[in-house]
């Protein structure tokens, strides 16, 4: 019979209630960090001398708020997508002081304050992960950085609607915190059985079903898009919309171009 | 309905938690078996179809392997809104990566939210899908989290529209306990660790009562209990990961970050165990679903149901739409292999089936009866098509082990505690304030339940 009575509990961890004092060899599982302290905390506090117990109970009242409930406020990489050579800003605001991890490794990782801000340059897509780490909970997040020519191609697009009749539409922005202002989309493909018209700045180009476009390779990828699709003959508005599942999105082959005067 | 009729006791499961995409989207990828009948995935990682957006940055599913998440992902009713992501009228289903990033406060190139998984690691459901039966349109009935969705799968209606620390309020006699026990309906439920029957207002008496029993004695009643004995109603409840305390199981809820690989165990255990009695399998009919979507993404549409606001209930705004499709499977020797419903069920559906059984007509109640004008079906619906006779074979589940990560690997770092947590450890402290002895007589690991917390910490809501 393959019932759930599985033991449950990791690995022994050895908890120190107060120096000199008492260490317990407790079975803790991580998620139960919390109970099970308190737990010990109880029995251990029962069998210590009466000095010892005034030291445990200092501990006791300093420990969560030392390091209670971590929790990180904010956490931000900015740029997300790069060219090799170029630099990401990170910020983070948080409860407690934090560690920083990259993988891969980077330079510049590793221990920092509970609110602070670092300039790191990874030359491969990195994910980096900001940890608080707290007795009774931690927090972590995680931002992926791409490190532009290791993963080049990028879904774009967004929700489309009908404006007006002839087209169903949808534009969306490319926020410069979001990619280095040197990308350029230097292919534009069309996935979808009809034509697209896709503008950015000045220029306006219709790619038939199926097809690429490299008329957009000089444009920085950074900026307001429009992508559209005419309404054939024999639809509405709305069947055009329920044929393209409401949504309208481009593949671009993103690279490196120069570095425009004033960029990062 | 001959099959209806000769079943004679209901088992039903509640898992927390998965989309019908995240654990049985694979059904009818190419990759996969390719199942033509199924309303899965279809090409997940290149079909535009699929496509969310967060920042104008599109996410495709993608194949996750099964482990514990480093994140619960959200689901509440606000967050829920924005995965559906209605636009022009319609529910785009595009809005899932969005709401991982807003409420984890994660930016990642593969948001778990976009996450399927391969057959490998739902080996039960998988096998549960093949042979017996799988409703593709099973949908959460409420675009909410756990406890309304609970509420309407137990009652009908949903008194509250968010998960909470505080007691669960019931509609007056519309509860799935008061309404067997006046129909004289003997019925029980089996749970592991803390039930989530202790979450709902008034049913200390219940919770402590006989007709709550730990899973463990399960086999044994099985297999001693006659016919006239057994209980026609059996509810059976996983260890929940957001319970305070565990003591002697591994959480098998599917609650993410909690794996799939448990629940699966705990699946298989409940079919071998089942399946032993040939007699009793006869007339046995079992119903596992997940209680809600959790977060994770799915492709179709929710149902255009709108629910009102109950009398007495805390919130005003009523709900549009139910939720998004849950994982549910029926197995049962009247029903053929292969078997795919595709008619549209919500967990009111269980209710609708028992009341064609134990009271002769599908209105279980007004609320219950108001969803089945609304195109809402009965279970019964699926058992149509049933066999005239019960089939002589009874398929071996899955011999290969399941691999259960968070055994091996152990959780991750605990977090900051969900108001599902709070709320499972308010509803163990009710339980042993309102009859310590009994509470830990039946639920033994309670006795580990801290009784002095910290202060309340903020909820999972960054940014």
């Amino acid at each position: 019979m393959e019932m759930g009575y599985r033991a449950l509990y990791g690995a022994p961890r050895v908890l120190v209630l107060a120096p000199g004092a008492f260490a317990a060899a407790l079975w803790v599982r991580k998620k139960d960090t919390e109970r099970n302290m308190i737990d010990a905390r109880r029995a251990a506090y029962s069998l210590l001398p009466l000095h010892d117990r005034l030291l445990v109970v200092a501990m006791l009242c300093i420990t969560p708020w030392m390091t209670g409930c971590a929790q990180i406020k904010s956490f931000s990489v900015a740029p997300s997508t790069i060219c090799p050579g170029e630099t990401v800003e990170i910020n983070w605001k948080a409860s407690h002081k934090v560690t920083l991890q990259a993988s891969p490794p980077v330079a510049g990782e590793g221990e920092g304050p509970a609110e602070g801000r670092r300039s790191i340059a990874p030359d491969r897509s990195t994910r980096f992960t900001l940890k608080v780490p707290g007795v009774l909970k931690s927090d972590q997040r995680e931002w992926d950085v791409q490190v532009i020519p290791s993963q080049s191609a990028r879904l774009l697009g967004g929700i489309a609607r009908c404006d007006d009749a002839r087209f169903v539409t949808t534009s969306f922005t490319i926020e410069q915190k979001d990619t280095s202002a040197r990308t350029r989309a230097v292919s534009i493909v069309n996935h979808y059985q009809r034509p697209l018209v896709i503008s950015k700045d000045a220029i306006e180009v219709e790619i038939p079903p199926n097809s690429a476009t490299d008329r957009f390779k000089a444009v920085s990828l950074a900026g307001s898009w429009i992508i559209r699709t005419a309404v054939a003959q024999n639809e509405t508005c709305d069947t055009a919309l329920e044929a393209v599942r409401a949504r309208l999105t481009i593949t671009t082959q993103m690279s490196c171009g120069e570095r425009v005067h004033g960029s990062p | 309905m001959a099959a209806l009729d000769q079943i004679q006791t209901f088992v039903v499961v509640m898992f927390e938690n998965r989309s019908f995409d995240n654990v049985l989207g694979h059904l009818s990828m190419s990759r996969f078996g390719k199942r033509k009948d199924v309303e899965g995935l279809i090409d997940p990682e290149t079909n535009l179809d699929y496509t969310n957006f967060l920042d104008a940055q599109g996410y495709q599913p993608l194949e996750l392997k099964d482990g514990s998440l480093l994140h619960d992902l959200p689901h509440n009713r606000a967050l829920v809104e924005a995965q559906l992501a209605k636009a022009n009228g319609r529910y785009t289903m595009s809005g899932f990566a969005d709401a991982y990033f807003r409420y984890t406060g994660s930016r990642v190139s593969d948001p778990p939210s976009m996450g399927f998984l391969a057959p490998a690691d739902t080996p039960m459901s998988s096998f549960l899908a093949a042979q017996y039966a799988i409703c593709d349109h099973w949908f959460a009935p409420l675009p909410a989290d756990t406890q309304p969705n609970r509420s309407m799968a137990f009652s009908g209606y949903a008194p509250i529209d968010n998960t909470k620390p505080r007691p669960i309020p019931i509609v007056p006699e519309s509860f799935i306990f008061e309404w067997l026990n006046a129909r004289g309906v003997r019925w029980r439920v089996y749970h592991c660790g803390t039930s989530f029957f202790a979450l709902f207002d008034g049913l200390h008496e219940e919770v402590l009562g006989p007709n709550f029993r730990s899973f463990r004695h399960f086999p044994a009643d099985w297999e001693a209990e006659s016919a006239a004995e057994m209980p026609a109603v059996i509810f059976i409840e996983p260890e929940y990961s957001d319970s305070p305390v565990h003591f002697g199981w591994t959480p098998n809820d599917n609650h993410p970050p909690t794996a799939m690989g448990p629940g699966e165990n705990f699946l298989r255990d409940i079919y071998k165990l089942l399946t032993k009695d040939v007699e009793k399998w006869n007339r046995t009919l079992l119903l596992a679903m997940h209680d809600e979507h959790g977060g994770f993404f799915d492709h179709v549409s929710p149902l255009a149901i709108s629910s009102p606001p109950p009398p007495g209930a805390l919130y005003q705004v009523p709900f549009q739409s139910t939720g998004p499709r849950v994982p549910a499977l029926v197995a049962s020797p009247w029903i053929p292999p292969g078997t795919v419903f595709k008619g549209p069920l919500d967990h009111t559906s269980i209710l609708q089936l028992l009341a064609e059984k134990f009271s002769g007509t599908p209105d279980y109640n007004e609320e219950v009866a108001r969803r089945r004008k609304a195109g809402i079906q009965s279970v019964s619906a699926l058992l149509a098509a049933s066999l005239d006779r019960p089939r002589s074979d009874i398929p071996s589940p899955p011999a290969d082990t399941i691999i259960s990560p968070v055994a091996l690997k152990g959780a991750p770092e605990p977090q900051i505690e969900t108001e599902s947590q709070q709320a499972f450890t308010a509803a163990a402290k009710d339980l042993l304030a309102h009859d310590r002895k009994r509470a830990l007589e039946k639920y033994p690991e309670l006795a580990h339940l801290p009784e002095a917390q910290p202060e309340p910490a903020p909820t999972a809501t960054p940014r």
